[in-house]
């Protein structure tokens, strides 16, 4: 069963005049169909010059995130069918644009490295693997499936008015290695996250945990980072 | 640049803006009470508080209060560990709150008046 | 950190005594506001203290929820910096004629 949906695509063409304006395109698409594939029939027989970005289209890559129908998803995971017959698609909101639905991660990208995203630990390693139980290993599952899409981040009203705010993709990262049995650096990562661009920016709108293609409840690690600061504060008496 | 409104969004801008306005009507209510040393002062401002257009003020005011006390409950109850699962059900829950006490306590308002 | 806390337990206080102040003096009826009944309860030192805290829990609670928005909203450093400074001077002014009313 097929259906010709209406794609309105908003265009930024940096050589062009006007650099932004919004295109229409009619394409015949049946219910087994996702955004992606309409992209696709639209950049292979309508307009070369459609740029977006994909990779997989597995959702597991993060690449073709955009704002499809006023909230942020992957065009990969949003089948045609589940959405109405106009379809609008828009960049990532709140990072610059470099060419139609291509936005500049660098930002985002910078914000991940502010919270140290690897295994920190002295002690000498032993002759083979550092040991994860099981149980602690499901501590940090949820945490550990994000695939930094850039969705939450792009979400959250705070980053959208507050550009030094770390994101909850940052946090949710900084969750990950906390809470990783074989990091030895809390002090570190706390530093890092609980100054007055990190967890305490966080207001609980729930906008990233609504657009998670992963499903990831990240308010919920946010919150529990918030718990941890609390307690390893008045502990460590710092700040 | 148009967004999706949801439930914990919406919760979190009406918290905003009746912050907003409660902190600058506090400032108001500090400066008033502060010059109301003496009871003719005093007796004039609550004779001026009788007037039916300040009585709306007050109502809208009351609305504003309650819907931030139980938006910040909600966010309070998620800090102390009440499940995120339960984010929205506590908005309705805040929200249905909100206008039965708001009811409740506009017939106490208004019971001096009428 | 600290302030985010106190913000949290500012606010708690708040819940009680907004609680305990729209009882007092909307809800009761007019002989609990009258301008005796009012300083009658000023001349109670519980009282007096109860106010104080009410009052400064406010302004902090207030405040702090306005420097959190200077932060997030105000762009330019030299802007954010002067209403920060501005933001902490209020509060402290309003409190000192606060607790003089209360108090004298």
């Amino acid at each position: 069963m097929s259906k010709y949906y209406t794609f309105k695509i908003k265009r930024y063409l940096p050589n062009e005049k006007p650099i932004t304006r919004w295109d229409e395109f009619r394409v015949k698409l049946n219910n087994m169909e996702r955004v992606l594939d309409g992209l696709i029939k639209i950049k292979e027989t309508m307009d070369g010059t459609l740029t977006f970005r994909k990779s997989c289209a597995h959702g597991v890559c993060g690449s073709c995130a955009m704002k499809i129908n006023g909230k942020n998803r992957l065009a990969c995971q949003t089948l045609v069918k589940d959405l109405p017959e106009i379809i609008e698609i828009e960049p990532l909101p709140s990072l610059p644009v470099i060419k139609d639905l291509v936005v500049d991660m660098t930002l985002f990208f910078q914000k991940n490295d502010k919270v140290l995203p690897y295994l920190i630990n002295e002690e000498p390693p032993p002759q083979r693997e550092r040991i994860q139980s099981p149980e602690d290993q499901h501590k940090i599952l949820e945490s550990i499936t994000c695939i930094m899409c850039g969705s939450c981040t792009t979400s959250c009203p705070v980053f959208w008015s507050d550009k030094e705010y770390l994101g909850p993709s940052a946090l949710l990262k900084a969750y990950r290695f906390l809470f990783d049995t074989r990091d030895k650096a809390t002090e570190q990562r706390l530093k890092a996250i609980a100054g007055q661009d990190g967890i305490w920016r966080c207001h609980s709108i729930f906008n990233c945990v609504e657009v998670c293609p992963k499903e990831i409840d990240i308010t919920k690690h946010i919150l529990k980072l918030k718990r941890l600061a609390i307690k390893k504060g008045f502990k460590g008496g710092q700040e | 640049m148009r967004y999706r409104w949801n439930v914990g969004s919406l919760a979190w801008i009406t918290h905003r803006i009746t912050g907003i306005i409660l902190t600058f009507y506090l400032i108001a209510h500090i400066f008033v009470l502060s010059h109301l040393k003496d009871p003719t002062a005093y007796n004039k401002i609550m004779a001026i508080m009788k007037n039916p257009l300040l009585k709306v003020g007050e109502l809208i005011l009351f609305a504003i209060i309650l819907k931030h006390v139980f938006a910040g409950l909600r966010i309070t109850l998620l800090e102390l560990g009440i499940s995120t699962k339960y984010q929205k059900t506590m908005a309705y829950i805040g929200a249905i709150a909100v206008a039965l006490l708001w009811i409740i306590g506009a017939f106490y308002f208004l019971r001096e008046v009428i | 950190m600290f302030s985010w806390l106190l913000h949290r337990v500012t606010g708690i206080i708040l819940l009680f005594g907004l609680m305990y102040h729209f009882i007092q003096m909307h809800f009761l009826g007019h002989d609990n506001y009258s301008y005796e009944a009012v300083m009658q309860r000023l001349a109670d030192p519980s009282w007096k203290i109860f106010n104080i805290l009410f009052l400064l829990s406010a302004l902090f609670h207030g405040f702090y929820g306005i420097n959190g928005l200077i932060t997030e909203y105000v762009k330019g450093n030299s802007m954010k910096n002067f209403l920060k400074i501005f933001t902490l001077i209020l509060p402290l002014v309003l409190a000192f004629f606060g607790i003089k009313i209360v108090i004298f």
